[in-house]
């Protein structure tokens, strides 16, 4: 692959969104997304690393806590343990995507919790030109519910105006969008949460793949709008 | 007498290189009852907490060799230890891990050589600034560090606008930037 026309992402999470995940306030499904974002953005992974050196200054101010007695001398009885080989899940092999000229590949951490090629996961159609796939993620039976799913929407398609109840976090692994006046391509974040209203719109000359992770529904207030919210669940 | 970054660095490196338990002691008489503190609020209880901090300390002991002071000081690689761990054992999530191996990985060029020399020094300069943050500011980075809960949450809880929450953090990080003059944050 050749680094130097790879292209860099242009939208990243703000420092809010990044401290999340610095901190480990991030839920699995957010973190997964934030993470394969920085797979692909060293300046953002600088950021986070700088982040992180705020959370060991911090853990420098801590008033210590009392150790139960004897917690030194038990830590010291561990430290000859074998030590069990960590459970890995398998690692889907990385392979070009199908219709995209983009750099080949989901990256990691994601490519890990999909188990499949992108073109043979179980696509579902969902709409007019909208397919997508649920990625299993233990966060979405925890208090937060997050869900997690690859996008494909069909070239030159449009998702219906919507708004959001709660976030939605979308970040572009192949083919690119327009929201507005800006152009999303492979390794832009964007989030979207109940201050916005939009009408994203992919590119003419391919599909676009994405992965999303929400904590709420999409609200439709297009002119379709009042029967897409009863029949369609996104 | 406490222990400073560039000491505690030393006595990573010490375990790292030479198995040393007399350098392992006194990382875990300096650490572990912090990580206590930080644990028990994330919501451990003191049984809990005892646990995790010997876990975390015995990471310490497995994975010295993979500490590189280049990347961060030694409180900041134990905090994010910690960290993963209590993910782990709190909340049963998994933490997603990046892998520069990984040929999708956007390789980044390599830090200079005197910035294993900025990440030590520049810890004590970071609390300084942290001390010196307007109260409100103060308060806010230290429930988003201490707590389980993203900003979103914690302006919910706290019953403030998300926006002012979101630049109250921005400016703090920029307060501390400043204070850092660049060389860390």
């Amino acid at each position: 692959m050749n680094s130097a026309m790879a292209y860099r992402p242009q939208h990243h999470p703000d420092e809010s969104v990044l401290m999340d995940f610095a901190t480990g306030a991030a839920r699995e499904a957010g973190a997964v997304l934030i993470a394969t974002h920085l797979a692909l953005c060293p300046c953002c992974r600088d950021t986070v690393k700088k982040l992180e050196s705020l959370g060991g200054a911090l853990i420098e101010d801590l008033p210590p806590s009392t150790l139960t007695p004897g917690s030194l001398e038990a830590v010291m009885a561990r430290l000859d343990e074998p030590v069990a080989a960590a459970s890995r899940r398998p690692r889907a092999a990385a392979r070009a995507m199908a219709r995209s000229g983009a750099p080949s590949g989901v990256p990691s951490p994601l490519r890990d919790y999909l188990g499949a090629d992108v073109a043979e996961l179980a696509w579902r159609k969902i709409g007019p030109g909208v397919s997508q796939v649920d990625v299993p993620v233990a966060s979405a039976s925890g208090p937060v519910r997050e869900r997690m799913r690859l996008l494909r929407i069909g070239a030159g398609s449009a998702i219906p105006r919507h708004t959001h109840r709660g976030t939605e976090m979308v970040l572009v692994l192949s083919g690119g969008f327009r929201d507005g006046d800006r152009r999303f391509l492979r390794g832009d974040f964007s989030l979207s949460d109940e201050h916005v209203d939009h009408q994203p719109v992919v590119d003419e000359d391919s599909d676009c793949v994405c992965l999303s992770v929400t904590d709420g529904p999409l609200r439709f207030t297009g002119p379709l709008g009042r029967i897409l919210n009863l029949f369609v669940r996104f | 007498m406490r222990l400073e970054a560039a000491e505690l660095t030393g006595l990573v490196q010490a375990v790292a290189r030479d198995r040393d338990r007399v350098a392992f002691a006194a990382l875990f008489t300096h650490f572990a009852p912090r990580l206590k503190t930080y644990v028990m609020r994330l919501g451990a209880s003191a049984a809990t907490a005892d646990e995790l901090v010997q876990d975390t300390m015995l990471t310490l002991w497995r994975r010295a060799d993979s500490f590189d002071p280049r990347q961060a000081n030694a409180s900041t690689w134990i905090f994010t230890i910690a960290r993963n761990k209590r993910i782990d054992a709190l909340r049963r999530e998994n933490r997603p891990e990046l892998d520069p191996n990984d040929p999708a990985f956007a390789a980044a060029p390599l830090p200079a050589a005197d910035e294993a020399m900025a990440a030590s020094e520049s810890e004590q300069v970071l609390r300084q600034a942290i001390g010196q943050l307007p109260q409100e500011q103060a308060e806010l980075l230290r429930i988003c560090y201490y707590g389980d809960k993203s900003h979103r949450q914690i302006a919910l809880e706290l019953g403030l606008p998300l926006g002012t929450v979101k630049s109250r953090l921005r400016l703090a990080l920029g307060r501390l930037r400043l204070a850092l003059k660049g060389s860390v944050l």
